[in-house]
């Protein structure tokens, strides 16, 4: 699967209208069915997609199967999107998830939600508290490989939230049981009561689903820790749970982690253990960087500092390109040189894999498109540029 | 000794409420039924709360620590920063070089609807929150702020310092002591609270205690309560119950941390989460006030 200069996305994209009323119970309207032939027109899945047409006519009230059948299509229709884009690897933009933290959550034995939590303004999350030893009674993105591999036509990559965001993200009502409050004791029992549950959740929960994706024929499967730096003094015990996620599969697969908007020199040196473990390390770079087209230090301002960190490492360079939070189109010659200026400073095509930011899915379709569009465009003129 | 219970800072939205906020801002709902879902919130932490005598309206309607003085300043909010080392977020506000003031006390009828306890960010956190901010611009802030609730029932004011206690930032909290001597000067009677969270207060202690403040506030899922050391005539604000976790607590997980303040011999001690609330699920931080309750009236 590796090659230079490999283009791939992170993860979501925006779900289709009627696949997102069909399974909360609206009713889909004409506009909902357009947008479905549209989209096959334009992914040429007319003559295929008949079959959908049809079902969507009922506009409401769809079954349990006619929901898993919607689904499948919104996944097929979004690969065929990464596809149309020119995109070595694919995935289906988490069309088969609520999103990467109540997904997963909700199929791991061991949790319960207890409510929402505010974020930021007026956004809130729903927050769950583990509540027994966590466990994985049947691994949760196999359905998704199967159905997503059924109709990809080149490489598939299949993301999955990490150990770390997991624990980060939810409550402990399980492992601080009777730790006491304020005193020394309660506070050493707090640290060793979190590197419990997080090595619990690498070993029984993100290490079997990772090991039946391998065993399915998963090539490339990326582990999403956008928690990693919450707490700088746990980057160690992050890195840790990264080595017992992979386990025993360390090597077989490539393995690659996507982190984004933090500090990642939060990350250094603990990251390098991962070296060997972990092939593409991906972070964002394209929001903080100039639109400026050019390849010094002063336009690039997005890409100096982290590239630097990485400079000396192993890992192969996830380079994000695309600004996920903007309908701005990147225009394939700042692509091209934002990727020009990360080749300066690696100096080895073979080390960079070239993506968005993180996941398009607050983007629309058209606007994803074009932006990856773009991006492959620019790679190619690199390529072209370097003889490859 | 008096022990008094109280919330710390922003309190959890209830989830009706929370939905009212979703539906306004995707013009579901209008303002009339937003607001009315905001009272029906405040009338119920109104009772939870009772005949305590700290009450706050929780701040419900404060979108972050710093945001309620965009409106009175016309600072601009700007990205999204993360809140220490949480899954939450604030806005750092921009200070303009010449603040426009509005009206005081339409801003205070808003972002104050009732109570005898004030939840205000320190001066120095102030700073550290917004851009184009002076230590002295803060201070002269809040003083107003402070001036214009005392008259209105506020007795008690909790300046909320996560910052310096985050940094272990001892000059920084040396150089409040002007600040606090000037929002004294407005609040001779009041009482005051210097209340550290997200990070261990005892090593700060000795320079907190020279600040005009009646009581430091401590975070005991950071701090030890045997590294503290009280001087006679102060209080203690105790953060006894996990607010960034929902596991509630029992008599028997705090009673080691509760007997060890009370032999400090504090001249009185306030009760409260180890944060703000609002990281918890609205039943869950109610459950958390009750046990607070509950543990200071069993002596």
């Amino acid at each position: 699967m590796h090659k230079p200069l490999l283009t791939h996305e992170i993860g979501s994209l925006a779900k289709p209208n009627w696949r997102v009323k069909a399974l909360r119970n609206l009713p889909l309207n004409d506009q909902d069915l357009e947008e479905a032939r549209t989209w096959a027109r334009r992914l040429d899945l007319e003559k295929d997609a008949e079959e959908l047409f049809a079902l969507l006519e009922k506009r409401e009230g769809f079954t349990r199967e006619e929901k898993r059948n919607l689904v499948a299509w919104a996944s097929r229709f979004a690969v065929r999107l990464l596809e149309k884009a020119g995109l070595d690897v694919v995935y289906d933009g988490e069309q088969h998830r609520v999103e990467m933290y109540e997904y997963p959550i909700r199929r791991i034995r061991g949790f319960a939600f207890r409510g929402h939590v505010r974020s930021f303004d007026n956004k809130y999350y729903r927050k769950a508290a583990v509540v027994e030893q966590p466990a994985v009674e049947r691994p949760y993105h196999l359905d998704e490989y199967h159905t997503i591999v059924r109709y990809a036509t080149r490489p598939v990559k299949i993301p999955i939230t990490g150990a770390y965001t997991l624990v980060d993200w939810s409550f402990d009502e399980y492992y601080l049981q009777r730790t006491p409050i304020g005193t020394a004791e309660g506070l050493r029992l707090r640290k060793e009561a979190r590197r419990r549950f997080l090595r619990d959740m690498a070993r029984e929960v993100i290490y079997p689903n990772l090991k039946a994706l391998v065993e399915a024929g998963a090539e490339f499967l990326q582990i999403d820790e956008p928690a990693a730096t919450t707490h700088p003094d746990e980057v160690p015990d992050f890195v840790q749970a990264t080595i017992d996620s992979v386990g025993d599969l360390k090597g077989r697969i490539t393995f690659g982690m996507h982190i984004c908007f933090s500090d990642y020199s939060l990350l250094m040196p603990h990251l390098r253990n991962l070296e060997g473990v972990i092939h593409e390390m991906h972070f964002e770079y394209a929001n903080r960087d100039s639109r400026d087209l050019g390849v010094s230090p002063e336009v690039r301002v997005g890409y100096t500092k982290t590239l630097n960190l990485l400079k000396d490492t192993k890992f192969i360079v996830g380079l994000g390109v695309l600004d996920v939070h903007t309908n701005f189109v990147e225009p394939v010659e700042l692509i091209r040189d934002r990727i020009l200026y990360a080749l300066e400073i690696l100096q080895d095509p073979d080390r960079i894999y070239v993506a968005p930011d993180c996941g398009l899915r607050t983007r629309t379709w058209e606007v994803s498109f074009a932006k990856l569009r773009n991006m492959v465009e620019a790679v190619e003129q690199v390529k072209a540029r370097l003889g490859l | 000794m008096d022990v008094f219970v109280s919330l710390n800072g922003m309190y959890s939205r209830g989830e009706a409420l929370i939905q009212a906020t979703r539906d306004f801002d995707r013009n579901r709902i209008s303002l009339e039924a937003l607001e009315a879902a905001y009272e029906a919130d405040y009338a119920a932490l109104r009772e939870l709360q009772g005949d305590a005598p700290l009450v706050s309206d929780g701040l419900l309607n404060w979108q972050d620590l710093v945001r309620p003085f965009a409106h009175l300043t016309g600072a601009d909010p700007g990205p999204l920063t993360r809140y220490f080392e949480t899954n939450t977020f604030y806005r750092v506000l921009h200070f303009p070089k010449a603040v426009t003031w509005g009206r005081l006390d339409e801003w205070a009828a808003r972002y104050f609807r009732f109570g005898t306890m004030a939840f205000l960010p320190s001066p120095y956190t102030f700073t550290r929150m917004a851009t184009g901010l002076s230590l002295e611009d803060a201070t002269a802030l809040l003083r107003d702020v402070v001036a214009h609730l005392v008259p209105r029932g506020f007795h008690t004011f909790s300046f909320q310092e996560p910052f310096a206690v985050y940094e272990g930032n001892a000059q920084a909290l040396a150089a409040l002591k002007p600040a606090l001597e000037t929002l004294r000067e407005v609040a001779p009677d009041a009482r005051f609270v210097l209340t550290f969270y997200f990070g261990d207060a005892a090593p700060l202690l000795s320079v907190a205690w020279d600040l005009p403040v009646d009581a430091v506030g401590v975070d005991l899922t950071h701090t030890d309560v045997a590294a503290l050391d009280v001087p006679q005539g102060r209080g203690l604000m105790l953060g006894i119950v996990d607010t960034t976790n929902s596991l509630l607590e029992t008599p028997e997980v705090v009673q080691e941390a509760l007997n060890l303040a009370r032999s400090k011999r504090p001249q009185f001690l306030i009760l409260s989460g180890s944060a703000d609330f609002f990281f918890l699920p609205r039943d869950v931080a109610d459950a958390k006030y009750r046990f607070l309750k509950q543990i200071a009236n069993s002596g």
